[in-house]
């Protein structure tokens, strides 16, 4: 959990076309990864942050640049893989350095209690490693079964208002998916 | 509630969507269909509707000497008919306060309708007022894209001086109660203190007869005693020690305690007492009686800081005396005389008939200075004080209390003084 840059990286990097990152792949990957393993193993969460933002950006924007340099059509499939596996990672890594911040301070204090606490950090670290995988596997599996079913139906038409209309819609959907039963953020301060 | 993170991951899909459509990148736009699943499946799966955890906490204790472990116990319920798989837990405690036991940042699962008590243990703090809490309990789905949160009140631990046992000081103020107490009054009564002797009369006391002197009058005598009362009485503590800062601390505290133990004495004989914060931070317990007093007092000591003063002691406290004393009652001072403007202030109050007593806890001399320029100025301090301890020994009773010595044997010292006020 704590290495997987050091396979995410390469494997993102070498899928974008060498025009877009004007063929420095290879160093791209061996920064992004260097600082994907400074922030896990240093236990720094705003490096491992910063490792996890620039995949989330090698994705998005080697697929851009690929549109505006004109380079091939990757599969599809593989982009939203390697979209959802970036996601899935970020949110891991986030669970692992809470556990290990937490699970530091813990650590030195030999009392049954502390001790107790620890056993109840390893499983809720555990527990949460265990849902996200399961959340972003059936995700994955569901944005494939859409992308299917929408493979089935061809949009031909192809004017501004239409795609402006279908955005419309699209976010309509989302912010539904993503508010309903529930309220916005309303933090209570310390 | 949806979070911050849920918004991001919006604007994300949107950025995504507006991307597609503009570069007319199908496969770009197609990605949105993963954020879309994601939130589908969180709202669908991630956090119940309706999440009721209950949560309190308790500080024991939550008053102390200092010389205990503190103990936070804090008590999480889930009233939820399903799990919660990702809760996080945050006490808030001052950063001087390290735990030795436990961790006040956790996060935990908890099963449904489970009920978890966890405690956290360290080691009491320095004397002072602590904050500890709001505990708050936020329960996230697995993505943290929704959030419940629940949270307590802050307590307050209070670590108090611990008064020292000490013995009384002879304080004779004109003021007394109608109360028996133990200062000597001007009067016949109950009392230790032999007065005079008169002739046996129906009703009194027979312990009171004077055997010895009934057989030389070969008629019964009794002792009569001088009445002892109690009396009102307000302790000033001036906070304000700025001279010389190694030993600034330990001039202060000592301070502290000698309010907290003289407090405590004036109490336990019966005395109604007050207390005065004179310093930078400025606080007033009015004269009262009892232990519950006595908390509240201590309770006012904890706070107390140094730091120089605003308003100048002598008018403060010439004020205040005033106020909330009854005239020619007891005034307590402590304070390490290093403001030479008290003298006047201290005239003024005992022309007025009160009566005082200063305890003046002595700086300790530094073994070494830095500079020659700071002995100087350190001897010039001390000399300007022991002028003004010279002048307040013509008006009232004074003790000067050196490092080291116990304050019982200052106190046992102290002699009451005649005034003497120049008109």
């Amino acid at each position: 959990m704590r290495i997987h840059y050091v396979f995410l990286s390469p494997w993102i990097v070498f899928e974008i076309p060498s025009r877009v990152i004007f063929g420095l792949q290879f160093p791209i990957a061996l920064i992004v990864s260097g600082i994907g393993l400074l922030g896990m193993l240093g236990k720094r969460a705003i490096v491992a942050e910063a490792a996890s933002l620039s995949l989330l950006v090698l994705v998005i924007g080697g697929r851009v640049g690929a549109d505006i340099v004109g380079g091939p059509a990757s599969d599809t499939a593989v982009l939203l893989v390697q979209f959802v596996a970036v996601v899935l990672f970020i949110e891991a890594s986030k669970v692992v350095l809470v556990f290990d911040r937490e699970n530091a301070e813990l650590v030195d204090k030999p009392d049954e209690l502390s001790q107790g606490l620890r056993k109840k950090l390893a499983m809720w670290a555990k527990g949460q490693l265990v849902s996200q995988a399961r959340i972003m596997i059936a995700a994955l599996g569901l944005s494939l079964a859409l992308l299917v079913f929408g493979g089935f139906s061809s949009v031909s038409i192809n004017q501004l208002v239409f795609s402006g209309g279908l955005v419309l819609v699209a976010v309509g959907v989302l912010l539904f998916l993503l508010t309903s039963r529930r309220e916005p953020e309303r933090r209570l301060r310390a | 509630m949806y979070t911050k993170k849920a918004s991001l991951y919006f604007a994300l899909a949107t950025i995504l969507l507006v991307l597609g459509i503009f570069l007319q990148d199908w496969q770009l736009a197609a990605l949105v269909l993963a954020l879309a699943s994601l939130f589908f499946l969180s709202n669908l799966s991630g956090l119940p509707d309706k999440v009721e955890v209950q949560v309190d906490h308790q500080v024991v204790p939550s008053d102390s000497f200092g010389d205990e472990d503190i103990l936070v116990r804090i008590e999480i319920s889930n009233n939820t008919n399903g799990p919660l798989g990702n809760v996080e837990l945050r006490e808030s405690i001052p950063d001087t306060i390290k735990l030795h036991k436990g961790a006040a940042r956790l996060h935990l699962r908890l099963a449904a309708l489970e009920r978890l008590e966890i405690p956290l243990e360290f080691p009491s703090p320095i004397r002072g007022h602590y904050e500890i809490g709001p505990v708050i309990v936020m329960v996230r789905d697995g993505f943290g894209l929704y959030l419940a949160e629940v949270k307590t009140s802050p307590v307050i631990l209070s670590i108090m001086p611990r008064p020292e046992l000490i013995r009384g000081a002879e304080l004779r103020p004109r003021h007394l109660g109608p109360w028996p107490g133990t200062i000597p009054a001007r009067t016949l009564g109950q009392g230790t203190e032999f007065y005079s002797m008169r002739g046996y009369v129906a009703g009194d006391d027979p312990k009171r007869i004077n055997w010895k002197a009934s057989a030389r009058f070969q008629r019964l005598i009794i002792n009569e005693t001088v009445a002892e009362r109690v009396t009102d009485v307000m302790v000033l503590l001036d906070t304000d020690v700025t001279f010389y800062e190694p030993g600034e601390a330990e001039l202060f505290e000592r301070g502290v305690r000698a309010a907290a133990s003289m407090t405590r004495l004036l109490l336990r004989q019966g005395n109604r007492v007050g207390l005065i914060l004179q310093g930078e931070e400025r606080g007033i317990v009015p004269p009262g009686f009892g232990k519950r007093h006595e908390r509240n007092v201590l309770f006012l000591l904890a706070a107390a800081k140094p730091g120089r003063a605003v308003l100048p002691t002598s008018y403060v406290f010439t004020l205040l005396a005033r106020l909330m004393l009854p005239s020619k009652a007891q005034i307590v001072i402590i304070s390490s005389l290093l403001d030479a403007t008290i003298v006047d202030g201290i005239r003024e109050v005992v022309a007025a008939g009160y009566s005082i007593l200063i305890v003046s806890p002595s700086p300790e001399n530094p073994s070494e200075f830095e500079s020659e320029p700071e002995e100087i100025a350190y001897r010039m301090l001390m000399l300007e004080r022991s002028n003004t301890l010279r002048a307040l020994e013509k008006v009232c009773a004074v003790a000067d209390w050196p490092v080291g010595v116990p304050l019982s044997v200052i106190l046992s010292k102290v002699r009451r003084v005649r005034p003497k006020i120049p008109a």
